[in-house]
């Protein structure tokens, strides 16, 4: 059987059991540099498939199978997959790495038999994991925040020219305004100019009136 | 020519903040004694407003505010405590702007017209290159806008006793930088003039120690705010150490929550409001062993002067400083002098409120009861004027003053004519 059609007897597999293909571009590295196969379960939990064909050497599969399992929990720490599974195709019993490696790894084991007939020998353990659905809300969040973080900067920035506009022209107001007023005071001072030219002369101004000092300084003259 | 000089007798007083002009009238022209440099031909704002000129003064100072950020370097306020500096000369720079700005307002059309009277009131404690300056000021005005006849200076506090009508008096003028205390028989007697390194600026540091204590730190480093918090709360006491104990004794009397206008900000003095009196006694008598542990923990004293030789006490009380100042008169004046004593100047401006009139005074009776507790009977008042006083003196003068006394540079009298002088 071709490594396709094992992909398709693995697919079938899978699908009967409520699992759907799963295709993200978060795990798209993934799938084109190691795992084969990944579902995505009724309750949104991952799973993610290696194939191992038998090799001629039992030594060189079990040694081939153990260096996948490392490989394996160190994906696992980084990416969030919540069971992993190796797909053993018609292995011998010698080819396979102790049953303890994979309880203790908790990847799971499954073998396609001679006729096709796939059988889960090993069970994976279920990784806790955030929610996928959760993570993208996540994601949407950081990028709506940025967003909003951005236009509120801009927002800011346009305020303070606006503000600053509106500083110069209160400025211009009260400069006219000045103007206006000094221009103002010097047409009443024209005219009153007569009302005040003859209360000059005719000491009207409390500060003249009866002072002592306009005799005392009309007095001043050069010393002899 | 007295109809003349009456009809364009003119008047300048040079304040520290404030100079106040024109020609006689109710009430002077007041503008800030301030210029501001602007560049030439350097901002688009300055060509739209039409400006041509290097240096505003007046009203338009304040619309150029905001056209510098380094503001600081281009605002400029030439005097302090009643001087400018010699070679300062951006400083007199601005003297000679502020002096043309009010003749530019005042010249008239008239016919007759050919220069004012114009008498300029000093500090009394100005140096004679002041009064070179102020002469070589208005000499090039008049050459340029042919608006000064004949000019002349006087002291301020002369020119206040010329207001208050009072040919024999002593004028006690007090700022914020200094207070001056004046003898005057006919003539300002100049070798009694006792100047005492103390005022405004005192009652501020003590206002500014108390709003550390309450707690307002940062409050008590703003200038402004430490001015207008002493001018609502500060208090003369007319006896310290009984206003202090009855104050101690019925705090909800003198209890003062000091609101600033316009916002939310609150000063609460709570059961600290018998630090009101220190505001006010601080001008009057630094010497109060009150005050020992501001100066210990680092409040300026105030510093010493020299008086004909004599080193005078910068924390010298009031009382004693109008004494020493009558002392240095002619022994058979000095009944004349104490029956007028005159406070002049914003630092004698403080309120009495209703319902502590047992213990709070204004000026004029807390020096009266200095020198009473001397064992002298004085008139005491104040200037009935003080915004104006000096600038009405300064136009009595220019009136009453002869067309022919000339200027003498020993009596510091007399008219800087032109045709004789420049």
């Amino acid at each position: 059987m071709s490594r396709s059609e094992f992909l398709s007897l693995i697919e079938k597999y899978f699908e009967s059991r409520g699992y759907v293909t799963f295709l993200s571009e978060e795990y798209k590295d993934l799938l084109n540099n190691f795992f084969d196969l990944m579902f995505r379960g009724k309750n949104n939990e991952i799973i993610a498939i290696k194939i191992v064909e038998q090799k001629e050497f039992s030594l060189k599969m079990k040694e081939e199978i153990e260096k996948i399992i490392v490989r394996i929990l160190s994906i696992v720490s980084n990416i969030d997959i919540n069971k992993v599974y190796i797909v053993a195709v018609n292995p011998r019993f010698t080819s396979l790495p102790n049953i303890d490696i994979f309880k203790e790894s908790g990847i799971g084991l499954i073998t396609i038999g001679p006729n096709n007939q796939i059988i889960e020998r090993i069970p994976a353990k279920m990784r806790e994991y955030r929610n996928m659905v959760g993570k993208s809300i996540e994601k949407d969040i950081y990028f709506l925040v940025k967003d909003l973080r951005t236009k509120v900067y801009l927002l800011e920035e346009r305020m303070s020219k606006y503000e600053e506009r509106l500083n110069n022209l209160l400025r211009r107001i009260e400069f006219i305004e000045n103007k206006v007023s000094y221009i103002s005071t010097k047409e009443v001072s024209a005219i009153s100019d007569v009302e005040e030219k003859k209360k000059v002369m005719k000491d009207s101004f409390d500060f003249l009136r009866d002072n002592p000092w306009l005799n005392v300084l009309s007095k001043r003259k050069k010393s002899t | 020519m007295d109809a003349y000089k009456r009809k364009y007798a003119y008047g300048e007083d040079y304040g520290t903040s404030y100079f106040k002009f024109g020609p006689l009238a109710e009430k002077p022209e007041i503008i800030e004694n301030r210029g501001i440099f602007v560049s030439d031909g350097e901002s688009i704002i300055f060509k739209i407003f039409g400006v041509s000129r290097n240096i505003i003064v007046g009203p338009e100072v304040s619309l150029y505010l905001g056209s510098r950020s380094d503001i600081a370097r281009y605002l400029i306020y030439p005097m302090k405590d009643g001087r400018v500096e010699r070679n300062d000369e951006k400083a007199w720079k601005i003297i000679y702007e502020l002096t043309r700005y009010g003749f530019e307002k005042f010249k008239p059309d008239d016919r007759d017209f050919d220069g004012f009277y114009v008498t300029a009131a000093l500090s009394a404690i100005a140096p004679d290159y002041m009064y070179e300056k102020i002469f070589e000021i208005h000499s090039r005005i008049d050459s340029e806008l042919n608006v000064v006849k004949a000019v002349t200076i006087i002291p301020q506090p002369l020119a206040v006793a010329i207001a208050q009508k009072t040919v024999t008096c002593v004028v006690v003028e007090s700022g914020h930088g200094n207070t001056q205390i004046t003898p005057i028989s006919m003539y300002p007697i100049r070798n009694a003039i006792v100047t005492l390194n103390r005022g405004g600026a005192e009652a501020d540091a003590v206002a500014a120690e108390i709003l550390r204590d309450l707690g307002y730190e940062d409050r008590a480093r703003e200038e402004k705010f430490v001015r207008t918090f002493k001018e609502k709360v500060g208090l003369i006491p007319l006896d310290l150490d009984e206003a202090i104990r009855k104050a101690k004794e019925e705090p909800k009397r003198f209890y003062v929550k000091y609101r600033v206008p316009g916002t939310r900000i609150e000063i609460d003095m709570g059961d600290k409001s018998w630090m009101r009196f220190l505001i006010g006694e601080i001008i009057f008598n630094p010497e109060h062993e009150i005050f020992e542990s501001y100066y210990n923990r680092g409040m300026s004293r105030p510093s010493d002067t020299v008086v004909g030789g004599e080193r005078i006490r910068g924390t010298l009380p009031l009382g004693e400083a109008i004494e020493k100042s009558v002392n240095y008169t002619p022994v058979e004046l000095a009944p004349s002098l104490f029956k007028k004593i005159i406070l002049s100047g914003g630092n004698f401006s403080w309120q009495v409120p209703q319902g502590l009139r047992d213990v709070a005074v204004d000026a004029a009776t807390k020096v009266r009861k200095q020198l009473r507790d001397m064992g002298i009977e004085a008139n005491v008042e104040l200037a009935k004027d003080p915004v104006y006083s000096v600038w009405k003196g300064t136009i009595v003068y220019s009136i009453a003053v002869p067309d022919d006394y000339l200027w003498d540079w020993k009596k510091k009298e007399g008219w800087y004519k032109r045709g004789k002088h420049y």
